[in-house]
């Protein structure tokens, strides 16, 4: 045998290392004991042969330790068959392999007859010659889910994005914009009768392009909701796009163009009411060129309506996939500036751009500030940006605990919400690629997803909130919402059953709809608030923010917003939830109204559903 | 353990180790002393290749990897043909099997921090941890500070949230290679992350110059300025930020020693692509020959072909790859638009027409083929069939200011006053300074 060189001594040296030294043989039993070492002694060196020809672990410490609450209860169940949900996303003749084919859609979770019970509107991507409509549930008294599509409207085929909910003509009942490839469309509720009359064109809503996620604001503050749409891209479905091999596969988003949001300008305040049930009762006007929106296109795929800067006029942010996100702060006078570069929301924290998708927004730290929590693909890390002071926006991802997961997926849908009532937000958000997973380790598909998604699925994520701010990996402690891998994309929140603790709607590309109703056990008290301006209908007051202040003495405050259009391709549960912990109350809310008025109610009882009407609360000086 | 050992020494009785037995344990003895022997002689430690399968691929990548494994088969020692191989499949977007190969790479090479540094550009997608862990031992490695290592280290430490380390590893590159723009940056971003926006601002003006910084440090002087509450300096820079090209990227030797291995029919054109945004014509001429040459029959390169012609303002030149293109795929909307440019450009605007209404007809919210179609449209003398061109234009793309006032030029002549006034407004809504809008209105008005 000729001399092995140092090296491979090393590494021989390195594979035998674990293994027990043979212990010295007692007298008399020496041969058996001979017989044994070289039987171990053979045993090695095959072993040592086989290990050989195995790479070499170098380096490599596997991602971040699970979090200290891994063997926790879980928070979720999926009870979807049982409230009666049936509904598997179509995305029509796979293997064209057209991009939007894998970015819907999503849902919305609104009351649409005023019987406070959420219901469910769920949309499909199959174009609009397919037989798979969008469907919307109605849900029962006793909980369960009934399918009520046929006629109401809204059972509509096309190449379905997300939908947008809010009241659009002040009239009590909430009404639904449907988002699409290659337009938008507006459905008037018919007060509540479980139908919906489409008035797009007469309504003077145009937008003929990618449009994804929506939004309702008042930017004007005339009390009448507007319509914002992000668009994405300029997409050309002649452009074919391959991967390693040559095989077909879904293009990224770098070759083509970005586009100008649109802002759509409601004239309700500027048009005599007609009851005549021919012509619409909301008319808008296209204000994206006036209002200086057009002046910046970008590839956007979430949108979330706050306001950023502080003066108490609502700001639009925009998640622009693989280019600088836009804020358009509110100039007051109807036009925005865009300053997501001046206020540290354009890039990361090295100054780089990513794959900016789906938009979380809440108070992660409880200092009354709202903070930003944006989805990325896999190869990026998500990016949370914390506001302090007002109007400034900070990553701090690396010292939230979020920059290095147990492992890293593409993030769309995602909602902050405080799922085990202990006062601090948490956070979950749905995975699925963009591209086909590469290599080993596909983690088990979730049943009811087509075979043509199956390589894009992954597993959704959730993370407990350690009451400051950082956060630690629950995802496997919580196997319905994350153990099964979906192409996933839109994810939803809101009290579905009424019992003050937030469930989710996950929606996948290609698979089932999904319901996790939360049973999480409760680490504290809650409280959900609705807030309505009378004067407008009784509508939701979108944009009205909501201050819990904390036991006296303490900094600790709860921050809220009427605002539903968040996550990606979703409208939510637009009332707004707090968990407080271990906060007994009774607690007062202060109110900053869309209009900007400041309104305090006092001795609220927690743990109970409030409504908050504008104007009967005590009026405070700004 | 023990337990176990002594479970099996059991049965090596006193009586069962008489005289009798010593021939079968002599026996054993030998049988077990030849079949070590066997295994040593046999056994060779050296890593093996891993198997992979090139089924599937570009027969030239194909080709590729396969001499790369051969040439690992031929030195398994080698950690150069390790790497080399690592790098091949990393390109070709093997990921699992170029990790294993970095991995033989940089121990068989225990000095060598480049296999090392692209093993960690290959796991960071996956495992940031992993990828800083390696970045780390690369670091130790090279001994004295490799420029674009050291900010890379740097960098992945301050994306950790391990912000100090970082600040250590970006000043001890800022020791070595002072003035070094991404450091800097890179530290006014820790100063302003630590609550020194004062500090950040004084750092970056080194950098606000600097090709591979300008764009990213007016940026960041955009939120420093605004931090330090000064709005204007805050709206100012980041207009100049705006109006920048995209920074330069750092030279990356070890990255661009990967570009060679990225051959094949895609490679080639992701890299002519590439090229051609960057205005780099020879290379792109370069890598379309060596395309064309393998791959004569490919749609894509003639495209590309027809498009470095159109920007080297060889209209004429560029139409044959053009209509080769479209041979080729006649359903290529960016084909039938490159096309109509070119005949625009050669000033034959009816037979634009053509291939401009096929591109709208398969891409009907192509915005720039509406206005290229109207305006070939108006200057084959059919003003009127313009109009609703450009109207599509606008429609689907509002914030483009050349059909508002083409259109706006063209209902002035038709008498539209009104329509035109609107549009001239929103033109200027859009470029308060573009002559042309302004020129109009003023002919508008009147003397």
């Amino acid at each position: 045998m000729t001399a092995l060189p140092h090296l491979w001594r090393n590494l021989l040296w390195e594979i035998h290392r674990p293994c027990s030294r043979p212990k010295p043989a007692p007298r008399g039993h020496h041969a058996g004991t001979l017989n044994l070492v070289l039987c171990i002694t053979l045993g090695l060196l095959l072993l040592s042969v086989a290990a050989c020809q195995r790479a070499p672990n170098t380096s490599a410490p596997t991602a971040s330790t699970p979090g200290p609450h891994v063997s926790s209860p879980s928070w979720f169940e999926d009870v979807t068959d049982r409230l009666g949900v049936q509904f598997i996303h179509q995305t029509g003749v796979t293997g064209n392999y057209l991009v939007p084919e894998q970015m819907g859609s999503g849902a919305a979770l609104f009351d649409f007859d005023n019987d406070g019970r959420l219901d469910l509107y769920l949309i499909q991507n199959a174009g609009r010659e397919s037989s798979s409509r969008n469907q919307l549930f109605h849900q029962e008294a006793a909980g369960r889910f009934r399918n009520v599509s046929e006629g109401s409207g809204l059972d509509v085929a096309g190449p379905g994005m997300g939908a947008a909910a809010g009241d659009v003509n002040n009239d009590g009942w909430t009404d639904l914009v449907l988002t699409e490839y290659g337009a938008v469309r507006l459905f008037l509720n018919q007060a509540g009768t479980g139908r919906f009359r489409e008035v797009t064109g007469a309504a003077g809503i145009d937008n003929p392009r990618w449009a994804t996620s929506a939004a309702f604001l008042d930017y004007d503050r005339d009390g009448w909701l507007d319509l914002v749409i992000a668009n994405y891209l300029d997409y050309d479905p002649s452009q074919k796009c391959s991967d390693a091999k040559g095989a077909p596969e879904f293009c990224g988003p770098h070759g083509f163009p970005g586009l100008s949001v649109r802002l759509f300008h409601n004239l309700g305040g500027h048009i005599s009411a007609t009851h005549n049930p021919d012509s619409p009762a909301a008319r808008f006007e296209d204000v994206t060129i006036p209002s200086k929106l057009a002046a910046f296109p970008g590839p956007a795929l979430g949108v979330v309506c706050a306001d950023f800067d502080g003066d108490r006029w609502p700001d639009i942010f925009l998640a622009d996939d693989g280019k600088p996100n836009r804020l358009f702060v509110n100039q007051r006078d109807g036009t925005f500036t865009e300053e997501a570069s001046q206020r540290g929301l354009a890039l990361n924290a090295l100054g780089q751009t990513a794959g900016n998708m789906g938009i979380a927004i809440g108070d992660l730290d409880g200092d009354g500030l709202f903070d930003l929590f944006v989805t990325h693909l896999s190869e990026e890390q998500h990016a949370l940006w914390a506001q302090q002071p007002r109007g400034l926006f900070m990553d701090r991802t690396g010292t939230a605990g979020l920059a290095n997961p147990s492992w890293r997926g593409t993030g769309f849908g995602a909602v902050l919400a405080d799922f085990d009532q202990d006062g601090a937000l948490d956070l979950a958000f749905v995975n699925g690629l963009v591209k086909r997973h590469a290599g080993p380790g596909l983690p088990p598909v979730a049943a009811g997803t087509q075979s043509f998604w199956a390589p894009y699925a992954q597993r959704a994520q959730l993370f407990a909130n350690r009451g400051q701010g950082s956060f630690y990996d629950v995802s496997e402690a919580n196997p319905a919402f994350c153990r099964e891998a979906r192409v996933g994309r839109g994810l939803a929140v809101g009290d579905l059953d009424n019992d003050g603790a937030l469930d989710l709607v996950m929606t996948s590309v290609g698979g089932p709809v999904r319901i996790f109703r939360n049973v999480a056990p409760s680490a504290g008290h809650w409280l959900t608030v609705r807030a309505i301006d009378p004067a407008h209908g009784g509508r939701d007051a979108y944009g009205a923010e909501l201050i819990i202040q904390g036991a006296p003495g303490t900094q600790r405050r709860w921050w809220g917003l009427v605002q539903p259009g968040s996550s990606y391709l979703c409208s939510n549960d637009p009332r707004v939830h707090f968990g407080l912990g271990p906060n007994p109350g009774p607690i007062s809310i202060q109110v900053r109204w869309p209009e900007g008025e400041l309104e305090l109610f006092t001795d609220i009882h927690v743990d109970s559903h409030v409504l908050l009407r504008k104007g009967s609360g005590r009026k405070e000086t700004q | 353990m023990r337990r176990s050992r002594q479970k099996k020494a059991a049965p090596v009785s006193p009586g069962q180790s008489g005289p009798a037995a010593a021939p079968l344990w002599l026996a054993g003895c030998g049988l077990v002393g030849l079949l070590i022997a066997v295994v040593v002689l046999q056994w060779d430690p050296r890593p093996l290749p891993p198997k992979i399968s090139v089924e599937g691929f570009d027969p030239i990548v194909a080709a590729q990897i396969t001499q790369a494994v051969a040439r690992v088969s031929a030195d398994r020692s080698s950690g150069e043909a390790w790497g080399n191989l690592a790098v091949t499949l990393q390109v070709h977007e093997l990921a699992s099997e170029a990790d294993t190969c970095f991995r033989w790479a940089s121990r068989l090479a225990p000095r060598e921090p480049r296999w090392l540094y692209l093993h960690a550009s290959l796991v960071r997608e996956g495992d940031q941890s992993a990828a800083l862990e390696l970045l780390s031992q690369a670091v130790k490695r090279a001994g004295s500070p490799i420029e674009i290592l050291s900010l890379r280290f740097a960098e992945a430490l301050a994306e950790a949230g391990r912000l100090e380390e970082a600040r250590t590893e970006f000043e001890q590159l800022l020791h070595r290679f002072p003035n070094q723009a991404s450091a800097l940056v890179g530290l006014a971003e820790l100063d302003r992350a630590q609550g020194e926006p004062a500090r950040g601002r004084a750092r970056l003006s080194a950098a606000l110059n600097q090709p591979t910084t300008a764009r990213r440090a007016h940026l960041l002087l955009a939120t420093l300025e605004r931090q330090l509450g000064n709005a204007e300096n805050a709206a100012q820079a980041a207009r100049r930020a705006a109006a920048l090209p995209p920074d330069t990227p750092l030279a990356d030797p070890w990255i661009e020693g990967t570009v060679p291995f990225r051959i094949g029919r895609k490679a080639w054109v992701d890299r002519a692509q590439q090229m051609l945004a960057q205005g780099q014509h020879g290379e792109v001429d370069v890598i379309l020959n060596q395309l064309l040459q393998h791959y004569p029959d490919a749609p894509e390169a003639w495209l590309l072909r027809g498009r470095l012609q159109f920007e080297r303002n060889d209209c004429a030149g560029a139409e044959m790859p053009l209509r080769r293109h479209l041979a080729l795929a006649p359903g290529s909307v960016n084909g039938h638009a490159q096309l109509g440019m070119v005949l625009l450009c050669l000033e034959r605007y009816a037979d634009a027409i053509g291939p401009l209404q096929r591109c709208v007809e398969l891409k009907p919210d192509f915005a720039e083929a509406y206005f290229n179609l109207g305006f070939a449209l108006a200057r084959s003398g059919r003003g009127q069939q313009a109009i609703p061109a450009f109207r599509q234009a606008i429609r689907f793309s509002p914030n483009f200011i050349d059909p508002h006032i083409t259109l706006a030029d063209l209902l002035m002549q038709s008498g539209d006053k009104t329509e035109a006034a609107s549009l001239l407004e929103r033109a200027l809504q859009l470029n308060p300074a573009d002559e042309r809008a302004k020129e109009l209105r003023r002919r508008m008005v009147g003397p």
